[in-house]
């Protein structure tokens, strides 16, 4: 049994069938699922149900969503000219030299 | 050799190539070399390292693509290889890196060890972006490697979870269980940076 399932089953029948509320733990485990909506329905909602009344959790997710977000903001630098130049160069030596039999 | 093929679709430019064409391997060199090269330099952190991984890379796929098969995208073996190469590069010569369990959310019986505070609203007024994307930076080098590639393949040059996996050679729930964990380590590298930001205003 996977991690979902067994936290399925003790989120809906802990004690006789009762619905018991999600813990924060078992929140942020599930957080990446949710966020990109391949969690089932029922648990969905249970994680909803736990966000509700619990402003940590909120300001955890805001802030998950906040990371991601910042980090698809970074550009890296572009690749130098010269970088391409001698790229270009390097590669036409070896290649010549592999056409011609050396090393 | 002055024919202009870079508006040649990929699959094209790969099968001319397999057949001896050399005005290909240019095409493909002058399309990918500024991917490949970002991606070196994030996992690799140096100028010097990216640009020897960039030498390789194209040098293995000229002499490899023989053996490219097309069961995966172009781009994704080209990726693959580009991955491995920067990895060996980095054996050795890369410091261990700390634990990123100091930077996992903290939990005391099921709750959250202490209360979380929303540090990304109003940060406009905190830190200017540049600043801010200078710190993310620094946050995104200082996880290990196995968890910057999946970062900067996922959230960086936008593959799926389905490519990443095909790239590290790894399954789909592989991937998304150490994205979840670089983005919990780098929120919580990033809220001990706001915090303290925060507190000095």
């Amino acid at each position: 049994m996977n991690l979902r399932e067994r936290l399925k089953q003790w989120v809906r029948f802990p004690f006789g069938g009762k619905p018991r509320m999600m813990t924060c733990e078992e929140l942020v485990g599930l957080l990446a699922d949710y966020l990109d909506g391949s969690l089932d329905h029922e648990t969905a909602r249970e994680l909803e149900r736990h966000l509700d009344g619990c402003a940590s959790c909120l300001n955890f997710i805001k802030t998950y969503k906040t990371t991601t977000a910042w980090v698809k903001e970074i550009t890296y630098e572009e690749i130098p000219d010269e970088f391409k130049d001698r790229l270009a160069n390097f590669l036409k030596t070896k290649i010549r030299q592999e056409k011609s039999g050396g090393t | 050799m002055s024919t202009d093929w870079s508006g040649l679709p990929e699959q094209k430019l790969v099968e001319l190539l397999r057949g001896g064409e050399e005005t290909a391997f240019e095409a493909l060199l002058k399309r990918y070399q500024g991917k490949i090269y970002r991606l070196a330099l994030s996992v690799t952190k140096r100028h010097e390292d990216a640009e020897e991984v960039l030498q390789d890379v194209f040098l293995n796929v000229y002499r490899k693509i023989a053996s490219f098969d097309g069961r995966s995208a172009f781009g994704t073996w080209l990726y693959r290889i580009c991955v491995n190469t920067a990895l060996m590069k980095l054996r050795g010569r890369d410091p261990a890196h700390e634990s990123i369990d100091a930077y996992l959310p903290q939990f005391a019986g099921g709750q959250h060890a202490r209360m979380i505070a929303d540090w990304s609203e109003g940060a406009d007024e905190v830190i200017l972006r540049k600043e801010r994307a200078q710190i993310v930076r620094q946050a995104i080098e200082t996880l290990p490697p196995e968890y910057r590639v999946v970062l900067v393949l996922r959230d960086l040059e936008g593959l799926s979870n389905g490519e990443v996996a095909e790239v590290l050679g790894t399954s789909v729930p592989t991937v998304k269980a150490r994205l979840h964990r670089a983005r919990l380590a780098l929120r919580g590298r990033l809220e001990e940076s706001m915090m303290e930001l925060r507190s000095r205003q």
